[in-house]
């Protein structure tokens, strides 16, 4: 009953409060990566056998889809968004990776056990999977992982890196 | 004592048990940057303690002094009131106190918890109120013959 849900005594999250009505987890700020986020010299390295490297003009340039998918968090909760982007994989054959190989997608952050993750095959390749630069019909916000963010269908929350700034072929 | 097949049978489910315990256990040392042992430790036996020194006697003092004050059938309605009231205020309680938040993070504990706990125990003591009600009348109604004209 949402009506209901403004009375809510046990919950400590809503699913559609928050930037751009999606709960955070951990802040830009909290995770310290505020300056490097919104340098303007950012470039995503996708680093595999042809490297390169794009500008967030050029991120944006790409062909972009549309993802409906939930952050599920690790803490109880999830949250339905719409996220656009281009899709992990196109990237990944832009740079010669193959579709067996698994990836790691770096954060900005520089601390923090969730810094990077490992995208193996099978969520490298889904057409879903997404390097997310925009949510819920806008550029995406600095605490959703601005400039750039993975979002993978059935993948905990945590594993969602934000402020992406590299994969590398492992 | 001869190994029976339920001996067996219970031998082997303490063991099983027993394995995933310790399986447990070691994961609660050997990944203590996620488990902090410390933490732990005092969320399982400070909760024990608080039950058992607190709770318990707190609940058994209340409980003493609605004996004295409030007569059956009453007096159940009154407890139950009080009980489910305590224990709704007792788990909302870093909600409403603001324990947990975030600072810089408004979408961690984004409700007024403190109004919401007080819209949930008005409703838990109107239904109170209303069952008190019934039970005056229904106490009314039972009497009623036996003061009829002798």
């Amino acid at each position: 009953m949402p009506w209901l849900a403004r009375l809510d005594l046990l919950a400590p999250r809503r699913p559609d409060v928050g930037p751009q009505r999606l709960p955070v987890n951990r802040t830009a700020v909290a995770a310290g990566v505020v300056a490097l986020a919104r340098d303007l010299g950012y470039r995503l390295e996708i680093v595999g056998p042809r490297p390169f490297a794009l500008g967030l003009d050029e991120l944006r340039a790409l062909e972009e889809h549309t993802a409906r998918l939930p952050i599920t968090c690790v803490e109880g909760w999830a949250a339905d968004a719409t996220w656009r982007g281009p899709r992990l994989r196109d990237l990944l054959d832009a740079a010669g990776i193959p579709p067996g190989a698994t990836v790691r997608v770096e954060s900005l952050e520089t601390r923090g056990g969730y810094r990077s993750s490992e995208v193996a095959p099978p969520h490298a390749r889904d057409p879903l999977t997404l390097l997310a630069t925009g949510l819920n019909g806008a550029d995406l916000d600095i605490d959703h992982g601005y400039p750039a963010r993975l979002i993978a269908p059935n993948r905990p929350g945590v594993l969602q890196t934000k402020w992406v700034h590299r994969v590398v072929m492992l | 004592m001869r190994p029976t097949p339920l001996r067996v049978l219970r031998g082997a489910l303490a063991a099983a048990g027993l394995a995933a315990l310790g399986y447990g256990v070691a994961g609660l040392f050997t990944t203590s940057r996620a488990t902090h042992p410390p933490q732990a430790a005092r969320w399982l036996i400070g909760a024990l303690l608080v039950h058992d020194l607190v709770a318990v006697p707190v609940t058994a003092l209340v409980g003493i002094a609605l004996t004295r004050f409030v007569r059956p059938p009453y007096r159940a309605v009154v407890q139950g009131a009080f009980l489910v009231s305590g224990a709704v205020a007792l788990a909302s309680l870093p909600l409403w106190r603001g324990y947990g938040g975030s600072p810089g993070n408004p979408t961690v504990n984004p409700l007024p918890y403190g109004r919401n706990l007080a819209i949930v125990l008005g409703a838990v003591w109107a239904g109170a109120g209303v069952v008190l009600a019934v039970r005056a009348v229904q106490a009314r109604r039972r009497q009623g013959p036996t003061q009829g004209p002798t």
